[in-house]
This record gives structure tokens, sequence and C-alpha cells, in this order.
């Protein structure tokens, strides 16, 4: 080919992430089934030596954890072959790039509590062997117990006012110590009334008593407005103690 | 026969011979002739066209046809000769011309200076010229409304069909360059106010300084090294620059139908004669409606 290619897969920052330029110009996962997508999303197959590889297009209009990622968070680890705890799957759309980021090696729990948007989750999960699908509130999260193990990250968008909550009861059952959790926060979720900065702070002073301990903040523009995302980390091993 | 009165002779399988004789030519010394013949039928007709249209058409298979002729050499000065075709359409104009002439000069005759003609008032003279003057069109005040609620949702059908392009389009083109320089807030979270002091983001993000800008992929430096990228060819470049430009284009038009929706909304309101009149708050602007406020009314 002359002039170079027409589509330059780029790694990202984060493991299992990519950047496809070129003529494309988008985030993409690669993906773990590869001939077929998930809820409609564009798929990019790319020569690589011999065989091809797909990735699958991660829209960061309709995922605040892409939009997360584009807007350069430091972390939200979930490296390949991580166990993962996502509150509020919706239809799993943004479940279908987990499981690839995670990959075979690795998990992903996925709490949803609407029958309707389960219904498509459950069709996710069937092709994809690293989803746990679970119709249950995240509220009670007893009632999930003979699922699930510890893992390593909670993701949390159940966009609801109580979440902090939602986020902190999951994670004393479930998160191991020194795990880490995602929240993406909606403003008008929380209250409508407030200015956005302010509900931010609010839900991270929350996070802070049940001992989540925040480690960053971002706003999602220009994919979301009055949107953030906190990551953090919990209860992290004393650190006087072991030096 | 045929017009011109000649004599057909027709030998048919019965050797029937049939006569047909124009008056005049009827002379004895013809009849002579013919009577002569053994068998003979002598038909004497009287000079009838329908009965005879049969004969003038066969008739008319062995004539020569005679074009008409053109202007002679010696006339030539005089132009082009005109033929019957052209003749015909010069006569038929003229006389078309003499009648309208007659009937006109009729009616200034008849006319009567003190009459009333509505065209007196329904026309007025433009320029040199008699127009009609144009009556505006009535509607009842429903179908005023009717024609305005037609227009709000022609452009609300038109904006969700914009709006349905543009969520397609994007789904795939994620302005990662514009999305690098758009600001958002990231904050981080630190111990002390020592860490703050010698906060550095680089190293905190564990990149290089030239990447802090380029937030949608800052490469750790660890993977910087291993990093090698095919080189990107110019026609996808433009490709992508070309899809980039419909993408702009719709948005704009996206947002103007937004205005121009909001625009009709509040017109409609307006409309509205059962509330009190509303206060207006906002003059509007090219890419804002005007903006009123209503007196609150609790509904029940
Ligand atoms: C904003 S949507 C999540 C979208 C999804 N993360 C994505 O990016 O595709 C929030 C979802 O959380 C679910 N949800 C809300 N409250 C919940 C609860 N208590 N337990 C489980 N799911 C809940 C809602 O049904 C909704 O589908």
């Amino acid at each position: 080919m002359k002039g170079g290619s027409n589509v330059v897969i780029e790694p990202h920052r984060h493991p299992g992430v990519f950047i496809a330029r070129g003529k494309e110009d988008a985030l993409v996962t690669l993906n773990m089934v590869p001939g077929e997508a998930v809820y409609g999303e564009k798929r990019i197959s790319v020569e690589e030596g011999e065989n091809k590889i797909e990735y699958r297009v991660w829209n960061p209009f309709r995922s605040k954890l892409a939009a997360a990622i584009l807007g350069g968070v430091d972390q939200i680890h979930m490296p390949p072959g991580s166990k993962v705890l996502y509150l509020g799957a919706a239809s799993g759309t943004t479940v279908s790039h987990v499981s690839d980021i995670v990959g075979p090696e690795g998990l992903v729990y996925a709490v949803e509590f609407s029958h309707r948007s389960g219904r498509d989750m459950l069709n996710v999960a069937k092709k994809r062997t690293n989803i746990i699908p679970i119709i249950e509130d995240a509220r009670h999260p007893h009632k999930y117990r003979m699922l699930m193990g510890m893992v390593d990250t909670v993701f949390a968008d159940v966009a609801q006012p109580d979440q902090a909550r939602i986020v902190a009861i999951n994670a004393q059952h479930y998160l191991k110590n020194g795990g880490h959790f995602v929240i993406s926060i909606k403003a008008n979720c929380i209250d409508s009334t407030a200015q956005p900065e302010a509900v931010f702070a609010g839900e991270v002073k929350k996070l802070q008593a049940e001992r989540l301990k925040p480690q960053e903040q971002l706003t999602l523009e220009p994919y979301e407005r009055d949107h953030a995302v906190v990551v953090g980390v919990y209860r992290p091993p004393a650190k006087n103690k072991g030096e | 026969m045929d017009v011109n009165g000649n004599f057909l002779c027709f030998h048919n399988t019965l050797k029937l011979e049939f006569y047909t004789l124009h008056p005049k030519l009827f002379t004895s010394a013809l009849t002579n002739q013919l009577l002569g013949l053994s068998v003979c039928l002598l038909i004497y007709l009287k000079h009838q066209d329908n009965a005879m249209s049969s004969w003038k058409k066969a008739s008319k298979t062995n004539q020569k046809t005679h074009r008409e002729r053109h202007q002679p050499e010696a006339r030539a000065h005089l132009g082009l000769l005109e033929k019957k075709k052209d003749y015909k359409k010069r006569s038929n104009d003229y006389h078309r011309k003499q009648k309208v002439l007659k009937i006109l000069r009729k009616k200034a005759l008849n006319k009567n200076p003190d009459e009333f003609y509505f065209h007196m008032i329904n026309s007025q003279m433009v320029g040199s010229r008699h127009k009609e003057k144009i009556k505006p069109d009535t509607h009842t005040p429903d179908q005023i409304k009717l024609m305005e609620t037609k227009d709000l949702k022609y452009v609300n059908y038109k904006r969700t069909i914009e709006h349905k392009k543009i969520d397609k389009m994007q789904s795939s083109l994620h302005l990662l360059d514009s999305a690098n320089q758009v600001k958002n807030n990231h904050t981080f979270f630190v111990e002390s106010t020592d860490e703050v002091k010698n906060f550095n983001l680089a190293s905190r993000l564990d990149t290089h300084p030239m990447l802090l800008n380029r937030k949608t992929n800052r490469v750790r430096n660890n993977d910087l090294q291993n990093l090698s990228l095919p080189q990107v060819s110019n026609e996808s470049l433009e490709q992508k620059k070309k899809v980039y430009n419909e993408l702009e284009k719709r948005l704009n038009r996206e947002k103007e139908l937004s205005v121009i929706q909001q625009k009709l909304e509040i017109k409609k309101f307006l409309k509205d004669k059962t509330t009190k009149k509303p206060k207006q708050i906002k003059p509007g602007t090219k890419d804002a409606p005007l903006v009123y406020k209503w007196e609150y009314k609790r509904k029940k």
C-alpha cells in the first residue's frame, strides 16, 4: 500500500483499550467474539501480519467509562485478568467493552435491576463467558452472594441519589481491601438544583465517610455535561505500619 | 371518376366493365364508342362526392403527386414563395383578428358610459398596463392555528432526522482532536500540603510531559519505548476530514433547527388568549428565542 495504511491502531494508556486513527477516529476495544457486534456498533478489522484482528468501536457519547478514558483519567483499574463488579449494567453495552478489556481471564459481574434491560444483558452474556449477569437490586448485595466472589474493582453507574451508599455496601461485601472503585456521578440525579461542582464535592464526602478514599475526579466534557467520574481506593492498607 | 372528370376503366375478373361518366363529358361521340362494346353496362351517376370517395381514393394511387413550385429564379428578388401551408396560417390569423375587431367595435358602439363594472375597482394600472389587484387569502383562526402547528411539526421532524444522523455519525467519530482541546476538570486528591507543593502531573500520570495536552491517550513511559506506529496514508486523512466536515454542517443545522423550533413554540404559546399576557424577560436573538414569563397558575 502506498503512503501508509488507512487505519492505524494505537494502544491506549489503559491496557485492553485502543484508538483507531487514520480513516477512523475512534476509541475501540479488541473484540473478544470476532465477527459479532453486541448492540449494532461498528467493527474495524485490521490485518496484522497474517491474521486479522477485529476491534469494536466504543462510543464515548453513550458510555461514561469511555468518556472518562478519553478525558484523560489516570486509572480505570481494569487490567486484563481482573475481576470487576459493574453496578447498573443496563443493556450491557458498556459491560461488553469492559468484558473485552478484562479479557477471557477476567470476570465482570454485571448487576442490573430492571428486567427489561436485564434481558438484553443476558443475551450479551450468552456470547461472552466472562460476564456473569445478575438481575437484582444493587441495594441488597447479599441477595446475589451465591454468584459472587471477591472483586478487584467496583464500577458504578446506577444514576441514583443514594449511589454512594450503594457502592459502599457492595464494597463491604465484595471489594477486597485495597481494591478500587470507579463511579460515574450525574449531577442532576443527585440534586438537580445545586451546582454540579457542589454535588460532586458532596458525593466525595459521602464516599470518604464509607472508607472509600477518592484519588481523582474528572468531568466528562465534551462528551457529557455535568457528569464526573471519581476513582479511588477502598480501605487502603495503612501506610506507616509496613514501613 | 375523379375530380377532373377523367375516365376510368377497370377490367375485373368478371370482365364486367363499368363506366361512370361526368354529365359534362357524356358526349355523343364517346357514347357511340362505348356502346360498341359487347357486354357493357352504362351507369350514369349524378355527381356525388361521398358516393364516389372510394373511386377517388383508388384513382389517386397512380396519380402523380405534384409538389408546389418554388420561387422562379427570375422572381427570386421577391423572396421565398409562400406555400399553401403558410398561407393558411396567415389567413386564419387574419380572420381571427378581424372577428375580434368586429366584436370590439360592436361593444364600443353599445357601451354605456354611465355603467359600473367591478373591474374598474378590481384592477389597477401598473406602469402602463392594467393588472388585477391581488386579494389576500383569508383564513379562519382555526386554519391559521393548524398551519402553524404544521410548520412546527415539520421543523420538529427535520430536527429529529438531523439528530439521528448526527448520533449515527458520532457513534464512530469521537472528535478526538477537539476533545484534546476542550477543557475539563481533573482533580487529584492528595494526602498532605507537601504533596500539593511538589505535585508534578507528568510524573503522577507516569507519562512524557509532551503528552500532557494529549489527554485522549497519554501513553505511559514504559509503553512509549516499545511504541511503533505505522504511517497513516494521506487519502485516509482526507476521507476523515470530509466526514468531519459533514458532521459539522449537520451539527450547525440541528442547532439552527432547534432555535427555529423554540421560536415557533413561543409564538404558539403567545397566541393562547386564555392565560394572562406573559412578561417578556429577554429579547430574542439570532440563536435564542425571546424569553417570556407566564404567571404560574395551579391547574388543580
Ligand atoms: C445510566 S444507566 C447505566 C448505563 C450503562 N452503564 C452504560 O453505560 O451502558 C443506569 C442503570 O442503572 C440501573 N439501576 C438503577 N438503580 C439500580 C439498582 N438499585 N440496582 C441495580 N441497577 C440499578 C438502571 O436500571 C439503569 O439501567
